[in-house]
C-alpha cells in the first residue's frame, strides 16, 4: 500500500509566504510523498519560485513537482526548477523518479503536458504553422510522459501532470474552453502504461474525480478545487495491465 | 451597373427631370430611396423624390410639364406631383413642416446617379428628412432602416439625435439602431458592446502582472460589471477590483469574488 498527497496552483508569490507551510505539519503521518502538479507561482518569476521552495523544502516526505502553464510565463521555467531542486524537491518535465516507500517502490512519471482538447472536440496538426506547433506541442508532451512512464521500473506508478487528460475532471469550467484545459493524448499515454492514477491541476473551476476511458482513476488536485492542502490517494496493490 | 426593368424606367425619369431643373437652373436636390441609392444603398423600387426651396416649387412642377410629365392632384401641401407615364415624381418643399432652405441645397453634394452628375441631399438631411416623417401611420422601420445602415457612416448621428427632438418614433428609431449596432448611443458614444467588453477585461486580468488571474468570470449588464470567480487571497481580490476600475470607469464594479480556501480537513480516499 502505498499513499500519494497531491496539490496543483498553489500560485504563490511574497503574499502567500508563510500560509502554507503550516498545513503541511501533518503530511508525514498522511503520505509516503507530495505530488506538485504545477502552477506553483503566479507569474513564473525566480522570487515567486523562492516562496515555492521555502514553503515545501525540507518536508518529512519526498516532493515531486512538475511546473505549469504560469511557471513558464516570465521565461524562468528553468531557473525555477533549478531552484527547487537545490532545496531537494525532484523537479521532473518528461522524466520519471521512482520513491521507495514502505509499500514498494513507487514510480512517478510527470510532464507539465499542454491543451489540445478531448476525442472530437481537439486540434490537429493542420493548417497554419501556428496550429501545427500548438498540436504538435500537445503531441509531444504526450509522448514524453508515455515515454517517461514506460522507462520506470516500479511496482505502482502514478502521472503527474498541470493539463488535464480527461474532461470528467474539467466539469464546472465553461465547455467552450475544455481544449485549453488538456489533452486526451495525455489519457492515451497514461492508458498505455497502465498507472494507478493520474493527478493533475490547471482547471480551477473543475471537479475533483474522473477516470480514463482505460479506467484510470483521475484526481484533478488544483487547490481551488481541494479546497484543503492536499488531497490524499491511497493506492493498493493493482494488478492492471498496460492496455498495450 | 444592369438593374431591373422597373428600377431604370424610374432611373430614366429620374434622369430626365434632374436634367431638365438643371437646364432650367432651379435649385434642387434627389431625395428619398434614389439619394440614398446615390449614396451607396440598393435601388429604390418606388417613386422618384426631389426637394426645392418651397418659393420654387409651382416653377419646377411647370419645368416638368415643359418635358412632358402630368401634374396630379397632391393630397398633402407639402409636395407636388407629377407622372412620367407610369413614374410618380414628387417635389417636396415642406416635408414634415419643415421648409427646405437654401442651406439644406447648399449641403447637398455633386454625385453620379445612373452616369449623371446632379446634386444629391446630404446623409443627414435624408435621414432627418425620413425620421421627421414617422408617425401613427408611417412607423414601417424596414425601409428607413436599410437606409440608416447604407449610410451610417455618412450619417452625423448627433446632429439627428439633437434634431429630432423629442419625437418618440424618432427615439424608438434610434433605440432600434443602438440596440442592433448600427450606431452607437448617445451618451454611450464609443462604448465597446458588452460581450467584447467582458472579454477584454477578461484579458486584462489574466495578462496584468498586477492580478494574473485567469479565473474571473466578467458579466456586463448595462453600466454595470459582476466579477465572480476565486482568487488566491484577498490583497488579489483587492487588485482585481483595482483593475477592473482602472479599465471600466464610469462602470459600477461588483465584488463577488472569492478567496480560494484550503482549511479543510485532510481525508484519505482509498483507490483500488
Ligand atoms: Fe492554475
Ligand atoms: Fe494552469
Amino acid at each position: 500500500m502505498i499513499t500519494v498527497a497531491a496539490v496543483g496552483d498553489v500560485h504563490m508569490d511574497q503574499e502567500m509566504r508563510g500560509r502554507y507551510r503550516p498545513r503541511l505539519g501533518g503530511l508525514a503521518g498522511d503520505a509516503d510523498v507530495l505530488l506538485l502538479a504545477g502552477d506553483l507561482t503566479k507569474h513564473g518569476t525566480v522570487e515567486e519560485a523562492q516562496v515555492v521552495a521555502d514553503e515545501f523544502r525540507d518536508l518529512p516526505v519526498p516532493v515531486v513537482a512538475v511546473l505549469g502553464n504560469h511557471d513558464y510565463h516570465s521565461d524562468a521555467h528553468e531557473e525555477i526548477a533549478a531552484l527547487l531542486r537545490a532545496v531537494g524537491i525532484t523537479v521532473v518535465e518528461g522524466e520519471g523518479t521512482v520513491v521507495a516507500c514502505p509499500g514498494g517502490r513507487l514510480g512517478v512519471a510527470g510532464v507539465k503536458g499542454f491543451a489540445l482538447g478531448f476525442p472530437g472536440q481537439c486540434a490537429s496538426e493542420f493548417g497554419e504553422p501556428e496550429m501545427k506547433c500548438f498540436a504538435r506541442s500537445s503531441r509531444e508532451a504526450a509522448e514524453r510522459l508515455g515515454a517517461a512512464l514506460a522507462s520506470l521500473d516500479a511496482d505502482t506508478v502514478v502521472a503527474l501532470t498541470h493539463y488535464a487528460p480527461v474532461r470528467d475532471t474539467l466539469a464546472g469550467e465553461p465547455v467552450e474552453i475544455f481544449p485549453f484545459l488538456g489533452s486526451y493524448l495525455l489519457a492515451e499515454a497514461i492508458d498505455a502504461a497502465g498507472a494507478a492514477l493520474a493527478v493533475h491541476g490547471h482547471a480551477h473551476r473543475g471537479t475533483e474525480v474522473g477516470m480514463t476511458a482505460g479506467g484510470v482513476p483521475v484526481r484533478n488536485v488544483a487547490l481551488p478545487v481541494l479546497g484543503r492542502p492536499y488531497g490524499v490517494y491511497r493506492l493498493d496493490e493493482r494488478t492492471t495491465q498496460p492496455t498495450r | 451597373m444592369e438593374h431591373e426593368p422597373h428600377v431604370k424606367e424610374l432611373l430614366t425619369t429620374l434622369k430626365r427631370a434632374a436634367s431638365a431643373l438643371k437646364a432650367h437652373e432651379v435649385p434642387f436636390a434627389l431625395s428619398g430611396g434614389f439619394a440614398a441609392f446615390a449614396r451607396g444603398a440598393p435601388p429604390s423600387r418606388k417613386d422618384v423624390d426631389f426637394v426645392v426651396l418651397p418659393e420654387d416649387a409651382e416653377r419646377a412642377l411647370r419645368v416638368l410639364i415643359g418635358i412632358g410629365f402630368t401634374p396630379a392632384d397632391a393630397p398633402e401641401d407639402w409636395l407636388l406631383k407629377a407622372y412620367d407615364g407610369e413614374v410618380e415624381v414628387d417635389l417636396l418643399h415642406t416635408p414634415a413642416n419643415v421648409p427646405i432652405t437654401p442651406a439644406t441645397l447648399a449641403r447637398a453634394t455633386p454625385l453620379e446617379v445612373d452616369s449623371v452628375r446632379m446634386p444629391v441631399m446630404d446623409a443627414t438631411d435624408l435621414v432627418l428628412l425620413r425620421m421627421r416623417a414617422f408617425g401613427e401611420h408611417e412607423c414601417d422601420f424596414s425601409g428607413p432602416l436599410l437606409i440608416a445602415r447604407a449610410l451610417r457612416e455618412q450619417v452625423d448621428w448627433d446632429r439627428v439625435r439633437a434634431e429630432v427632438g423629442d419625437s418618440p418614433y424618432a427615439a424608438a428609431f434610434l433605440g432600434l439602431l443602438t440596440r442592433l449596432g448600427v450606431i452607437s448611443g448617445g451618451e454611450q458614444e464609443g462604448r465597446v458592446p458588452p460581450q467584447y467588453l467582458a472579454g477584454r477585461l477578461q484579458r486584462t486580468l489574466a495578462e496584468d502582472p498586477r492580478t494574473a488571474e485567469q479565473e474571473i468570470r466578467v458579466r456586463v449588464v448595462g453600466d454595470d460589471v459582476y466579477l465572480s470567480g476565486q482568487v488566491s487571497c484577498p490583497r488579489r481580490r483587492g487588485r482585481v477590483l483595482d483593475v477592473a476600475r482602472e479599465q471600466l470607469p464610469g462602470y459600477r464594479i461588483h465584488d463577488e469574488l472569492s478567496v480560494v480556501r484550503f482549511d479543510g480537513p485532510i481525508r484519505e480516499e482509498r483507490l483500488t
